[in-house]
């Protein structure tokens, strides 16, 4: 390797064309709202990383179909503070993850059969399968407008399709101010179901 | 040069046509993948009009860009899920193909400290002793990491050494 391939290399690393535009674009629009007389914080998409993940750690749990299929058998409770969302449910903070002695249960929400638990590197593999996939629809439901409005104790049901037809129910606490949508979901398609289906 | 948060979008759009390559190529081996790189660079470019930065030259503008992409990167590092993230060039379109290669994996798997540096004496062209300072190292200490960044990239390749 000589300092030539090295300059090579780095300068592949490069925004397309598109990339540019979209950042600018989103740049310019914050000019809009951002003033010195008064200074906002505008929160980026970026100030939701953090949460994202502690989206992903508050997987409560995960339902899983005949056909590997995600499904949900969750119906929206009408008081879910009164009662476990599910007999299998298992509440995994961001910061129980790094010090996490127990498992998360993976179970048919159909039937409420436990087919696996997983490990800690288990766990957290799969919760970063699911930051990665790509995340075709989620509940249709506009999750900033969904966390304002929630009772700050709910327990909400997300339920995420991605675009391998696999769809995820993720049980969150909004009082996490849990962040489900954003352009981390992109190119996985089919790993998570490759990931589950490996695990049975 | 002094510019207040008050930027116009002209202001904008020449820091950003100067710099956005820069900053994106800091955030993209800080943080490994694409989608958070994008935010990065945004969010960088935004700090500029949040923070009333007063540019006192070009030096000065430019190792700004460079200092608040690093640390925006670091404090996205601080969790757990980007910790473990890893760079896998198939997901991301903005590394051409043919370019795909060996050397780049390398450089993105270099640990953190001594990316930053090969990058800024390689690419960026500045002196050891300019890369210090703006990277708030003592200065030994940012030549014995060139020198280890240099030795990981040829060690790793088995080819010969950069200089």
């Amino acid at each position: 390797m000589n300092k030539h391939t090295l300059n090579e290399t780095f300068e592949s690393i490069t925004p397309s064309l598109d990339q540019k535009e979209r950042m600018l674009k989103n740049i310019l629009a914050h000019t809009s709202h951002t003033s010195k007389s008064t200074p906002k914080e505008t929160p980026s998409k970026t100030n939701y990383r953090p949460l994202l993940g502690m989206a992903a750690g508050l997987l409560l749990v995960i339902g899983l179909g005949t056909n590997l299929d995600f499904t949900t058998s969750v119906p929206p409770q009408a008081n879910p503070t009164d009662q476990p969302v599910l007999e299998n449910t298992h509440n995994v903070g961001l910061s129980d993850l790094e010090i996490l002695t127990e498992k998360i249960t993976l179970a048919n929400t159909a039937t409420n059969e436990v087919l696996t638990t997983l490990s800690i590197e288990e766990t957290q593999e799969l919760l970063t399968l699911i930051t990665r996939s790509t995340l075709v629809e989620s509940s249709s439901l506009d999750i900033t407008t969904l966390f304002d409005t929630a009772s700050p104790k709910a327990i909400l049901t997300l339920i995420c399709t991605f675009e391998s037809g696999v769809e995820i129910n993720l049980t969150i606490d909004p009082e996490h101010s849990i962040f489900l949508l954003g352009s981390n979901y992109y190119h996985m398609s089919d790993a998570l179901t490759t990931y589950v289906t490996n695990l049975q | 040069m002094n510019l207040d948060s008050n930027y116009t979008e002209q202001e904008i759009t020449r820091l950003y046509t100067q710099y956005v390559d820069m900053v994106y190529r800091i955030c993209f081996m800080l943080l490994k993948n694409e989608a958070d790189t994008e935010d990065a660079v945004q969010a960088v470019f935004i700090k500029v009009m949040e923070k009333d930065i007063t540019f006192h030259n070009s030096n000065h503008e430019k190792a700004w860009f460079i200092v608040t992409a690093q640390n925006h990167c670091k404090n996205q590092l601080k969790n757990w899920w980007q910790k473990r993230t890893e760079f896998q060039p198939d997901y991301h379109d903005s590394i051409h193909q043919d370019e795909k290669s060996e050397l780049l994996e390398l450089v993105m798997k270099l640990p953190e400290k001594y990316k930053l540096p090969i990058y800024l004496y390689y690419y960026e062209g500045y002196r050891s002793d300019e890369i210090a300072q703006i990277l708030e190292l003592n200065a030994s200490t940012l030549r014995s990491r060139l020198k280890k960044g240099r030795e990981l990239l040829k060690l790793t390749l088995g080819g010969n050494p950069l200089e």
